[in-house]
């Protein structure tokens, strides 16, 4: 017998059938204003739990709450939402997805910002938040667009560009700089991806990580950044196609129907075409959040 | 030898390039996405419908440019390669009879 509630994300309202009904407490009340999704309740399928337990995971209203994440992004891509694994953050009312791997570090860059400009950054959602793709017309002049890639080993600064074509800042050019030079931030008017269509709004989710973060209320989403670990703390700007494998990597989905799977690569592709994309490389914090700080925010 | 992809393998466009990205249950196979150049998701798409390695050969030749022989060797390469990374299989060319 599945225990039936509704749960709302990003304004619409899904029925949801549980096979716990403690499962039930992990998800806020649903929104009245929300708009109602008819249909097949949201829920994991016998297939579904089958798949999961055989990788050891627990059978308990924990996991049904973890693994509805997937359920759920699948559900929402019919309406033209996902679920992008990342810690997002809000900045001057806008958002910035820090995405990667578990374990790459980013929660802990999210810390440092708060700790090096205290009340700047809120956190919308800690692990998973839900991305609204809402179809617009865009001016030229509207986003923003990374115009260097920075890169800080021990106490040496270089700075280059890598899309020399869209550089707004003619003061960045490639060549070392001297350290502690003042690293140019990007210009806040440019040229826009021809490809870009979509406005993208990040909303709060039930899925905040082990910290628990949120708080900070939905925002649209100005940029994307991808985390990993290395010998150098590094930042760069990519372009769709440079950060689409992994980008992809991070979306949250049951991976089960080859129409899903179709529809979370154009979704992918595009979130890639609205907003700007950087690779950030840490070696050692804080230094590599200081880096983000000076170039991105 | 001939080859046909992986149930459970799915193509598709990601960011203007053609990737192969496996199913929950090709997973088990093949863990990562595998981007395709272009002749290569021709050749997919020909193993998919059943056409054999030595029929695609001219295909091949005439967007390459190359020979027969290296149109062969490559195609052999492309296919094993796939096979090792879990995203096409064998099939024996007794099973063609």
């Amino acid at each position: 017998m599945k225990h039936l509630i509704d749960v709302t994300f990003a304004g619409l309202t899904f029925p949801c059938a549980l096979r716990y009904p403690e499962t039930a407490r992990y998800f806020p009340a649903p929104d009245p204003a929300a708009s109602r999704v008819e249909g097949e309740s949201v829920c994991l399928t016998e297939k579904d739990w089958q798949f999961y337990l055989d990788t050891d995971m627990e059978d308990c209203a924990h996991t049904e709450f973890s693994l509805l994440t997937a359920a759920f992004s699948d559900a929402l891509m019919d309406h033209d939402r996902m679920i992008l694994h990342s810690v997002a953050l809000r900045w001057r009312d806008k958002a910035y997805l820090i995405a990667a791997r578990s374990g790459a570090g980013k929660s802990t860059q999210a810390r440092c910002l708060q700790e090096l400009r205290p009340g700047e950054f809120g956190i919308i959602c800690g692990d998973r938040p839900i991305l609204e793709f809402r179809h617009s017309e865009r001016s030229e002049e509207s986003v923003p667009i990374p115009v260097a890639a920075h890169s800080v080993r021990h106490a040496a600064i270089a700075c280059h560009s890598e899309r020399s074509e869209e550089s707004a800042s003619p003061s960045c050019s490639a060549g070392n700089l001297p350290a502690r030079s003042p690293v140019p931030k990007p210009s806040p008017l440019g040229k826009v991806s021809p490809q870009a269509t979509d406005e993208v709004i990040v909303h709060p989710s039930p899925w905040n990580g082990k910290e628990n973060w949120y708080g900070a209320e939905a925002a649209p989403l100005a940029g994307l950044i991808l985390l990993e670990r290395g010998d150098e703390n590094r930042l760069a700007a990519l372009s769709p196609r440079e950060a689409a494998i992994r980008t992809y990597a991070q979306l949250i989905q049951l991976c089960s129907d080859s129409a899903k799977i179709k529809k979370a690569a154009e979704l992918t592709t595009r979130l890639l075409n609205s907003v700007p994309i950087w690779q950030l490389t840490t070696f050692q914090v804080p230094d590599s959040t200081k880096l983000l700080l000076e170039s991105v925010f | 030898m001939n080859y046909q992809p992986r149930p459970g393998i799915v193509k598709t466009t990601l960011c203007g390039m053609q990737v192969l990205i496996p199913s929950r249950e090709a997973s088990a196979y093949c863990g990562s996405i595998q981007r395709l150049p272009l002749i290569w998701s021709v050749a997919w798409e020909a193993f998919s419908n059943g056409m054999t390695v030595e029929n695609f050969i001219p295909i091949y030749a005439a967007f390459t440019k190359k020979g027969t022989e290296a149109c062969r060797e490559n195609l052999e390469l492309f296919c094993r390669t796939m096979v090792e990374r879990g995203f096409m299989l064998e099939v024996p060319e007794e099973a063609e009879a």
